[in-house]
């Protein structure tokens, strides 16, 4: 069998080889195919927890989640937004040309948030247009800045309006205990009042009462401060806990292609086209019941006398060779006629 | 030389004219001359030729045999071709009479084959319309004789089937030591099975690739198991490089080139 086999292939190799040779050709075009100039641009941005305000765009995160798993994922929950991906598109100049729709779809495709480090944040999009994937990171960082800081400034005037109302009642408060302290010290004796030996339980309670509203009134004027300082810093578009350190650029090569990626279908054809040609091989030997090796003629139950080869086999010449003879063949014919 | 290579002269006729049948390839000496001597492959048929005329003269198993009949299941697998080089390996031993029986009386060929004239031949001896003397025929080869068909018989079942052929062998076992009689198709030409009959023993030409196994066991089936001596396979090849060949073959025999 394995005599048939191997004859049968060399006798037919061209014709077995063929879907091996197809598919082969076909995974490399199939992979070329799939081969395109991409280029990628990417940002780096710093992120921290604020301890300023309590809530955040999308709140602080678990105590588990580093500040940058925190950003992006917030970051990849709006890209999920058809309103924010219309907002970032409409901020890149090099999708000006499309519909709405498409500079969604686009700034979508291609466009990956992932934390690099603990705070540190990266932006990135692949696209066929360098400008394009530098413009589109660009303005998904403007976006989400925007966004980002409008909470902020939201939040801020909130909290403002919250803190001063406490500030004001803190004062009054505060001014209440000062003047029940300075009534009960007018009803002491100065001699007792100065004595420091001398204990008077109502007195040091409202001393406590003076102290424990002025901590609070200063407490609260702290956390109105750093409200301002927020909101400041938030509407110059400088919030600490989201700075961008390294800005998208312009990539000036493109992307090279993983050789992994570029072998993958190749391989694929091949296997296919090794099962295929297994196919044929195993087809013709089927097909072929002649008998062919002297083998084959003993299972016959009679003896095999002789084995008389293949003689004198008319050798296949191609279709150069022949032109060359006919070539060869008019010349001499025509230096014959000549002389 | 000229005269030892009269097979492998047909072939290289053959081969010239282009031709698929031994029938119109002419064999000239100056022809046998300039292709045998620079090609070794028939000298290397002419050793199995031998090797299969020993087998024929020992037979394993059964009697002496006299009178073989070389044929094939269908048309076209060689038997004429390895009748004429049997008859050429034995007749090249020196040690006896070989005679070449042109059996096919329906399309003869080896007249024209082997450049002899197309005159009286086996039907007419059986017609009685010729003597046996006229129509054995010298070959190009010494201890070598022929019998060609002669004209062509409309009517070879009956030309067979009367006694007179049974007569004329047995005349001629007393005249020539071996006697090879060059078969019609077995399976295609119902005076085989007659001639089957008149024989000692039949070599089955099967020619490689060509026909089908179940054409060929009809053939064995058709002769029958105590008349048919073995099988030649002809135009044996295969495709494979003979190195891996000898290395997939499992009983190391060497395979055909």
């Amino acid at each position: 069998m394995s005599q048939r086999v191997l004859d049968v292939f060399f006798r037919h190799k061209f014709l077995i080889v063929l879907p091996l040779v197809i598919l082969a050709l076909v995974g490399v075009a199939a992979s070329l195919s799939r081969q395109t100039t991409e280029y990628a641009s990417s940002a780096n941005i710093w992120t921290q927890r604020t301890p300023l305000l309590a809530s955040r765009l999308g709140g602080q995160g678990g105590a588990f989640t580093t500040p940058a798993a925190h950003q992006a994922t917030v970051i990849n929950d709006l890209l999920r937004l058809q309103s924010f991906r219309l907002t970032v598109g409409e901020k890149v100049d090099a999708l000006a040309g499309l519909d709405p729709g498409s500079q969604a779809q686009a700034v979508r495709e291609g466009t990956a948030v992932f934390p690099s480090g603990v705070s540190v944040l990266t932006i990135r999009h692949v696209d066929e247009d360098p400008a394009r994937a530098q413009g589109i990171v660009q303005a998904i960082i403007d976006a989400y800045s925007e966004t980002f800081n409008r909470t902020v400034i939201s939040e801020a005037d909130t909290a403002e309006a919250f803190y001063d109302e406490r500030l004001d009642a803190a004062g009054v408060e505060l001014d209440a205990a000062e003047r029940a302290l300075f009534d009960y010290q007018g009803t002491l004796d100065p001699i007792v009042l100065a004595d420091p030996a001398v204990s008077d339980p109502e007195l040091a309670a409202l001393q406590d009462d003076v102290r424990r509203a002025e901590r609070d009134y200063d407490e609260l004027l702290g956390r109105l401060q750093d409200i301002h300082l927020q909101r400041d810093q938030a509407l110059k578009g400088r919030d600490l806990s989201f700075q961008v350190m390294d800005p998208a650029y312009l990539p000036a090569s493109p992307l090279v292609t993983p050789i992994s990626d570029l072998v993958a279908l190749p391989i694929v054809g091949v296997l296919l086209g090794i099962s295929a040609s297994v196919v044929v091989l195993f087809a013709l030997v089927r097909m072929d019941d002649s008998i062919r090796l002297p083998a084959e003629a003993r299972r016959l139950g009679v003896p095999v006398l002789a084995v008389v080869p293949e003689l004198g086999r008319r050798r296949q010449r191609s279709w150069p060779q022949d032109f060359v003879r006919l070539v060869v063949a008019a010349s001499r014919g025509l230096l014959g006629n000549v002389r | 030389m000229l005269k030892e290579t009269v097979f492998a002269a047909t072939g290289v006729a053959r081969r010239v004219t282009g031709r698929k049948s031994l029938s119109g390839a002419v064999v000239t000496p100056d022809l046998v001359r300039a292709v045998i001597s620079r090609n070794p492959e028939f000298q290397r048929l002419d050793g199995i030729l031998v090797g299969l005329a020993e087998t024929c003269l020992n037979p394993a198993g059964r009697d002496a045999v006299q009178v073989i009949g070389i044929c094939s299941a269908v048309k076209g697998e060689g038997k004429t071709t390895v009748a004429l080089g049997l008859a050429t390996a034995l007749a090249r031993r020196g040690d006896s009479e070989v005679l070449l029986i042109e059996g096919d009386l329906a399309s003869p060929t080896m007249a024209e084959d082997l450049n002899q004239n197309q005159t009286a031949g086996l039907v007419e001896c059986l017609r009685l319309e010729e003597a046996l003397e006229d129509a054995i025929k010298p070959a190009p080869i010494q201890h070598l004789s022929l019998i060609t068909a002669g004209q062509a018989s409309e009517d070879p079942i009956s030309t067979v089937g009367n006694s007179n052929l049974r007569e004329l062998l047995r005349a001629l076992r007393s005249r020539f030591r071996y006697i090879l009689l060059d078969m019609p198709a077995i399976l295609e030409r119902e005076e085989a099975g007659r001639l089957v009959e008149l024989v000692d023993g039949v070599i089955l030409v099967v020619a490689a690739g060509k026909v089908s196994k179940e054409v060929t066991e009809s053939g064995v089936a058709a002769i029958g198991r105590d008349k048919l001596m073995g099988v030649v396979l002809n135009r044996a090849r295969t495709a494979a490089p003979v190195w891996l060949s000898r290395i997939i073959s499992s009983d190391g025999a060497t395979p055909v080139s």
